[in-house]
């Protein structure tokens, strides 16, 4: 008797749980969008969904305190900058830690790091923002050397060297975020010599401050707050060895990828200066206090595929973008529920696609998995940037009958119809689409099609019509001149009669 | 005479139709400028609905008949009010009810222009010779820029005629008349949002006084 109470309230009591589990692992707690070309937001599937999280309390670390960066090594370890314990933590993807140093006494002590880079060879370096310093640890975590502030008449006097964020290339040369600079990122040679800024923001050019420039005197100027071009806030390497960086302080082209010489080529910064002006993240952004939020794009992270995605700290919030800078999602926000954050400050992916993001509130890190609509957009936006646009169809119309919404479908399968040259039937799905320029091509291909099928009709109308009005013309004035003849005899006879 | 001649003979003949409208009957006059006006915002919406998609400004299902009427009947009210006040202190012979009847003329060769235009945009493409995001065809903007030069002639012609003043004074008439428009268009914002402000302040009393009753 006793036993099959128990039984049945164990049953009842695991069921209850169920029912209350369910819910909350299938629903998000905010409605997904993404931006249409008219920069409107039509309701969207989800495209990642929160998993788990990786919480210090769970882990043999013990909790973290500020986590500023995160980075995935090739092997798919992620090394965790646990900024307020001085340390940083590799751990692999089922939560075990491998490695943790930093905190240990020594030439390798950390104060306040803020970011890590790891080598091919997985040598690590960390930037050491505290002690002003980058470390370059082996694999092991144990000190090799140490880069100061680099010794150079070109980083001016004032110049304060606090590095916040750093990538090594394959020469072994050192880019870094400091803090503060706003000339660009610093280049340091292996040997620890300064070699230059590299792909400096640049202000825009202003009538105001330029009639400032030319009436206010030197002592003016300098009690003037000067405008300086927006600094960066992070940098990431691709795999083909290409930079992605982050700027705040600039509602435009926040996210670009610096070319080997500096120069940005995701938003089309050619030989005579950027004509393209991209603008990532929210179009608008809510008002707090009268005044508009600014957004700040704290990190970018790159996949193998070329899917940007990058994190706005303000509005809390995940951009996804494809090589041509087309959204795909938008997700997390700020919150309290899981898959929102408190103080989101850095973004990492994993192979498989998992997006890792370091909530620095709340100290722990949220993992993102996609969701089969996710999945569908990610193949399809692929063949799609190859130009695969009719391998591209079929899944585009799996995409679409899962949301029909998803205006960039529609851009993809018109572009598949104009590979087919089917322009009519393109040009209405460039137009569901709401694609001005897909429309554009599409119709200016139909129109030379048609005048080449058509140019016997149309030039034998033009033909007809011209002639039709001069005999027209010709017979109309003949009779007008018959009639004014004849008034004018007849007016004669009257005259006479 | 019918409005339709009227119209044709404006485009004719404007100098004749400028000097001969005010003269007819002053009920027919004002209602023959109504018909226009309102062929006016006619065009106007059905131009915006029939643009051809790649050089659309705003989708069909975002225009809006009352906004695009208000483009069409602000400027022509405040045309006349202004012109009206500026012609008269300098001597001008029109009075206001012509210049109101007249300056809706002005409008006329927009109805077919504004339609034709629309008409053949749906041949038109963008222009990718600079970038990659395309401006409008060349072709296009020049036809409106067109359309909009023939009607700044009509209203030439118009102040010109009616007031029967030179070429010069005729320009500054309209330079001022113009910088009038705008004054009355600040004035009446200004207007618009102090008593907005008015409004609110009662209902926030009222709503205190209720909440502490």
């Amino acid at each position: 008797m006793k036993k099959t109470i128990r039984t049945l309230l164990l049953a009842s009591l695991s069921l209850t749980l169920m029912l209350l589990a369910l819910p909350v692992s299938a629903k998000s707690p905010y409605p997904g969008y993404v931006y249409d070309p008219n920069q409107r937001t039509p309701a969207s599937v989800n495209g990642y969904q929160y998993s788990d999280s990786i919480d210090g309390y769970q882990l043999p670390t013990g909790p973290f305190d500020t986590i500023e960066d995160l980075f995935v090594a090739d092997d798919d370890t992620i090394y965790i900058v646990d900024s307020g314990n001085n340390r940083i933590v590799r751990i692999d993807k089922n939560k075990n830690v491998l490695l943790t140093f930093g905190d240990q006494e020594g030439k390798g002590l950390l104060n306040t790091p803020k970011g890590v880079f790891v080598a091919k060879n997985g040598e690590i370096y960390v930037a050491d923002t505290g002690n002003r310093r980058i470390v370059h640890y082996d694999a092991k975590g144990s000190f090799i050397q140490e880069f100061l502030k680099p010794d150079s008449p070109l980083l001016g006097k004032d110049f304060i060297f606090s590095p916040s964020k750093v990538v090594v290339d394959k020469r072994g040369y050192l880019f870094v975020v400091s803090e503060g600079a706003s000339q660009g990122l610093l280049q340091i040679s292996p040997e620890g010599r300064f070699a230059g800024f590299f792909g400096a923001n640049h202000l825009k050019w202003s009538l105001g401050r330029f009639l400032v420039k030319l009436i206010a005197t030197k002592e003016q100027k300098d009690q003037m707050a000067s405008e300086k071009p927006p600094e960066f806030s992070n940098l990431f390497e691709d795999t083909e060895g290409f930079y992605y960086t982050t700027s705040v302080g600039i509602h435009i082209n926040q996210v670009k990828r610096l070319s080997t010489v500096g120069v940005d080529i995701l938003n089309g910064d050619g030989e005579g200066g950027s004509k393209e002006e991209n603008t990532y993240g929210d179009y608008d952004l809510p008002t707090i206090n009268y005044t508009p939020a600014f957004e700040s794009f704290v990190d970018v992270t790159v996949s193998p595929d070329g899917l940007i995605t990058a994190l706005d700290s303000v509005t809390g919030k995940v951009f996804q973008y494809n090589q041509i800078k087309t959204m795909l999602f938008v997700f997390g926000g700020i919150g309290d529920q899981n898959g929102l954050f408190q103080a989101p400050s850095s973004i990492a992916e994993t192979q498989d696609g998992t997006i890792y993001v370091a909530d620095k509130g709340r100290n722990r890190i949220d993992r993102f998995k996609t969701t089969p609509f996710g999945d569908k957009v990610h193949e399809a936006s692929l063949l799609h940037t190859d130009g695969r646009y009719l391998q591209a169809l079929p899944i585009w119309k799996e995409v679409l009958r899962m949301n029909a919404n998803y205006t960039f479908g529609y851009s993809g399968i018109g572009m598949a119809l104009v590979k087919q040259e089917n322009y009519l039937e393109a040009m209405r799905y460039f137009k569901l689409g709401k694609d001005k320029y897909g429309y554009s091509d599409a119709l200016a291909r139909y129109r030379k099609v048609f005048l080449r099928q058509h140019f016997g009709q149309i030039a034998f109308g033009v033909i007809g019509l011209y002639l039709a009005w001069k005999i027209g013309r010709f017979m109309y004035r003949k009779k007008k001149t018959g009639e004014r003849k004849l008034h004018g005899k007849a007016a004669k006879e009257g005259l006479n009669g | 005479m019918n409005t339709y001649s009227w119209a044709l003979r404006s485009l004719r003949h404007p100098l004749d139709f400028f000097y001969d409208f005010p003269l007819i009957d002053r009920k027919k006059k004002l209602l023959y400028a109504g018909i226009i006006i309102l062929c006016a915002v006619a065009a106007r919406v059905i131009s915006l609905l029939i643009t051809g998609f790649a050089l659309q400004t705003q989708a069909p299902y975002q225009v809006s008949v009352p906004v695009e009427a208000m483009w069409i009947i602000v400027p022509w009210l405040t045309w006349s009010v202004s012109s009206w006040g500026v012609s008269t202190i300098v001597d001008g012979e029109g009075k206001f009810i012509d210049i109101l009847a007249t300056s809706a003329f002005v409008f006329v060769p927009y109805i077919p222009l504004s339609l034709g235009i629309a008409g053949l945009s749906n041949l038109m493409t963008l222009n990718f010779d600079y970038d990659t995001t395309g401006n409008p065809n060349t072709l296009y903007v020049s036809m409106l820029v067109f359309m909009y030069l023939y009607l700044f002639l009509q209203l030439f012609l118009h102040v010109k005629v009616l007031h029967d003043f030179e070429f010069k004074r005729t320009f500054w008439v309209i330079v001022l008349s113009i910088i009038g428009m705008f004054i009355i268009w600040f004035v009446g914002l200004l207007l618009f949002g102090l008593i907005n402000q008015a409004i609110s302040f009662v209902i926030t009393v009222y709503k205190e006084i209720m909440f502490r009753r």
